[in-house]
């Protein structure tokens, strides 16, 4: 997947001037990066919600999962309606993916009565359930403490595998352990403002 | 039981009031103490209500007045709703609309009520009711909407969430609070707003025909007692009106209105 002669601007600041970015299709694909390194301007644009960019993608996909850095749960859905909102069916059961997540018995609660850690493990539930074609996701294992990472994490990625997904982390151990392609958006936007 | 003892206890406190303030009225105006004409105690008014249910133009004449006030209502409910879509999505239609609302807050009912008068006679209630309720489910409505959450709404654009389950999911549960704040609010307003234009310029079969006679014949009793049928209906309205908005929309209100008064 590549994205060629991305320029992307806020007001007169240039997050991306003229960058050509690749990720490999079909595999985990880390970013890593700064504060303000463009991590999250970059899967808003892959992702089509900021369509004020000049470049090209290519391909573009059409079913992309996204798990923002927010869990953005619907306040009045339970949770399993909040996983079903996004697709009429799915190769996954809500039950499944409530287990896997470790979130069995919670099918019924409204997100107001789920801690940070739990709201963020229905965002992934939503979408492994929506099963993109492309995964782009941000920041998405920050709020889990390192046991239930350790639990979760082999079992998210095992559905994940032959599908394209594209992780935006701090975390660079993690990066190391799932990822098949690690890019530093620092190096990218360093070697641009010394060209 | 709790509840009944506290409504009961309330009731009977502005009672009491009632007593007390026609009996300082009379005391200074030095008038008959067991019975003032122009500020009739309680029990003279309750007499003269019971007097009004034995006759059949006492109902003739509310049932009227409550489909007239009910017909606009829906009227009005349904335009400031319907407004509050359209120029949610085109801010010029907003911008055009402004100048109507602010109008109709600033000039008083009764100078409505003159204009429409000499216009449409027999209309001017129902049409004086749309102008009081119009402005302020326009204004809730459309605020609900503003308010819609715009992570949210990148949420059903990243997934594609088909345009039904986004009303459903997202526009219903963050506009329905709004919506039922300014039906509550406006419910109370027509009725005033509708009954005075009645008073004003009566039509046939209505309250407000009864209360404008009443007024001409310096029957305060009467009055008091048009009055008192008044907030009886009103509560009932309110009450009824709750209960169907919570039965209907009943998933869509937040936890705090779906219990209160339950």
């Amino acid at each position: 997947m590549k994205i060629n002669n991305l320029t992307k601007r806020f007001g007169r600041k240039a997050v991306f001037e003229n960058a050509s970015i690749e990720f490999e299709e079909n595999k985990i694909n880390y970013i890593l990066g700064e504060s303000g390194s463009g991590k999250t301007t970059l899967l808003r644009i892959i992702s089509g919600l900021d369509k004020s960019f000049k470049g090209e993608i290519s391909p573009q996909y059409t079913k992309i999962s996204c798990v923002f850095q927010e869990p953005r749960l619907f306040p009045n859905l339970t949770v399993a309606e909040n996983i079903k909102i996004t697709a009429e069916s799915s190769p996954y059961t809500v039950d499944d993916l409530l287990k896997i997540l470790e979130l069995e018995g919670e099918a019924d609660a409204l997100p107001a009565s789920l801690s940070g850690g739990m709201k963020m493990r229905v965002s992934l539930a939503r979408a492994l359930y929506y099963n993109g074609d492309l995964f782009l996701m941000d920041e998405p294992f920050g709020a889990l403490n390192d046991e239930l990472r350790q639990r979760i994490l082999p079992e998210i990625f095992k559905r994940l595998e032959g599908k394209t997904v594209i992780i935006v982390s701090h975390n660079v151990e993690e990066a190391k352990s799932y990822a098949s392609n690690i890019l530093n958006l620092d190096l990218i936007n360093n070697s641009l403002s010394s060209k | 039981m709790k509840k009944a003892l506290k409504i009961t206890l309330v009731t009977l406190f502005w009672i009491g009031i009632w007593y007390l303030a026609v009996l300082i009225y009379s005391l200074i105006k030095g008038m008959d103490l067991s019975y003032n004409p122009l500020f009739p105690y309680p029990h003279d008014v309750i007499i003269r209500l019971f007097k009004l249910l034995l006759e059949p133009s006492f109902y003739l004449s509310t049932v009227f007045s409550l489909l007239r006030i009910i017909a606009s209502t829906v009227i009005a409910t349904a335009l400031g709703v319907l407004s509050a879509i359209v120029c949610s999505k085109i801010n010029f239609l907003n911008s055009l609309i402004k100048p109507l609302l602010a109008t109709v807050k600033s000039v008083p009912v009764t100078v409505f009520v003159f204009i429409l008068y000499l216009l449409v006679f027999d209309l001017t209630s129902m049409i004086i009711t749309i102008l009081m309720v119009f402005p302020i489910v326009f204004a809730n409505v459309y605020e609900g909407i503003k308010n819609i959450d715009r992570d949210l709404l990148e949420v059903c654009q990243a997934y594609k969430i088909p345009r039904k389950k986004r009303i459903v999911s997202l526009y219903l549960p963050t506009v329905m609070p709004y919506f039922v704040s300014a039906l509550t609010s406006a419910v109370g307003l027509a009725w005033k707003a509708g009954i005075a234009a009645e008073a004003l310029c009566p039509p046939e079969n209505s309250m407000g025909l009864h209360i404008s006679l009443a007024k001409q014949n310096i029957d305060n009793e009467e009055l008091f007692a048009w009055a008192l049928t008044l907030v009886l209906i009103n509560l009932v309205f309110e009450f009824v009106l709750k209960k169907i908005i919570r039965a209907v929309f009943k998933r869509y209100l937040p936890n705090e209105v779906r219990n209160e008064n339950k």
